[in-house]
């Protein structure tokens, strides 16, 4: 297993996670022992890189990143201390990234049901039973490969794409950040998975990594 | 998978994306522990996932803030 991918607590002790903080309810103001400006500076490069994948331009993730630290700073007494901060952050994110880019992401984007395990089923079909396929293949795909895969998922399959694999959060934390609920979180997360398999494997053939 | 029909192999498949995410409840979890333990063709399915997981997680983001942002975010704050 890995450590640093799966290091989140087991599901039983994310319930106490109180994402409530993220609700409309008023928070108390925050306490002195919570360093405001440490707690984002902590955050931006996860800011930075989510927002980069959802605009795809250095330009305007920057621009996204800046306003969303502005935005948490102006609504920071909404924020309550031992609740779950960057995914507070996140939400302002997401919601000041869909209110910039409605267009884009208001527009048709479901995607169809393809092959599952597209990738795996399209990799194992000519390799021998001792070799691991996967693994072969996998290593060998690069930042450029995986990166365009994953800019290439309608937005809405790609945020929750992005909060789960490369956050780390919660199928319930995502759900919170994103306001839809758990099961369109898992929706999402499949067919994005399937989009991303197949595509991996697109690229792989391209980049001739596999015939 | 391989093994057409087979409902604890279908009911695994089902449960993958869960399992590799971790959000299954304990139980669960070990219940379908326990099948990839008895079956090899479950186990390179879930081992499969989540070495694309893992992929995502590791090359999908490799980038970080540029300073100057880091700084004039933080500056921002205390211009505030």
């Amino acid at each position: 297993m890995d450590t640093m991918l799966l290091d989140r607590v087991a599901p039983g002790a994310v319930e106490g996670l109180a994402l409530a903080a993220m609700s409309q309810q008023p928070a108390p103001a925050a306490t002195p022992e919570f360093d405001f400006e440490a707690a984002v500076a902590e955050n931006i490069d996860a800011l930075y890189r989510g927002a980069l994948r959802m605009t795809r331009k250095p330009e305007e993730a920057e621009d996204l990143v800046q306003e969303t630290c502005l935005r948490a700073y102006r609504f920071q007494h909404q924020f309550q201390p031992g609740t779950n901060f960057k995914a507070w952050l996140f939400k302002i994110q997401t919601n000041l990234f869909r209110s910039r880019y409605r267009k884009q992401y208001n527009s048709p984007q479901s995607l169809d049901d393809t092959e599952e395990f597209y990738l795996y089923q399209h990799l194992g079909a000519d390799v021998q039973p001792a070799e691991d396929p996967a693994a072969n293949v996998l290593d060998k795909l690069g930042v450029e490969e995986v990166r365009k895969a994953i800019e290439d998922l309608p937005p809405a399959y790609r945020e929750t794409v992005l909060l789960t694999d490369v956050e780390g959060f919660s199928y319930k934390e995502t759900a919170e950040i994103l306001g839809v609920p758990v099961g369109t979180v898992m929706s999402r997360l499949h067919r994005g998975r399937q989009r991303l398999q197949q595509r991996l494997y697109e690229y792989a053939k391209e980049s001739g990594v596999v015939e | 998978m391989t093994d057409k029909g087979c409902s604890s192999c279908d009911q695994t498949m089902e449960r993958l994306h869960s399992y590799v995410d971790r959000e299954l409840n304990d139980f669960e979890m070990a219940e379908v522990r326990k099948h990839l333990d008895d079956c090899p063709p479950c186990e390179q399915h879930f081992e499969f996932n989540l070495q694309v997981k893992r992929l995502v997680h590791t090359k999908g983001c490799p980038e970080k803030a540029p300073r100057a942002l880091v700084e004039k975010i933080l500056a921002n704050f205390r211009q505030a």
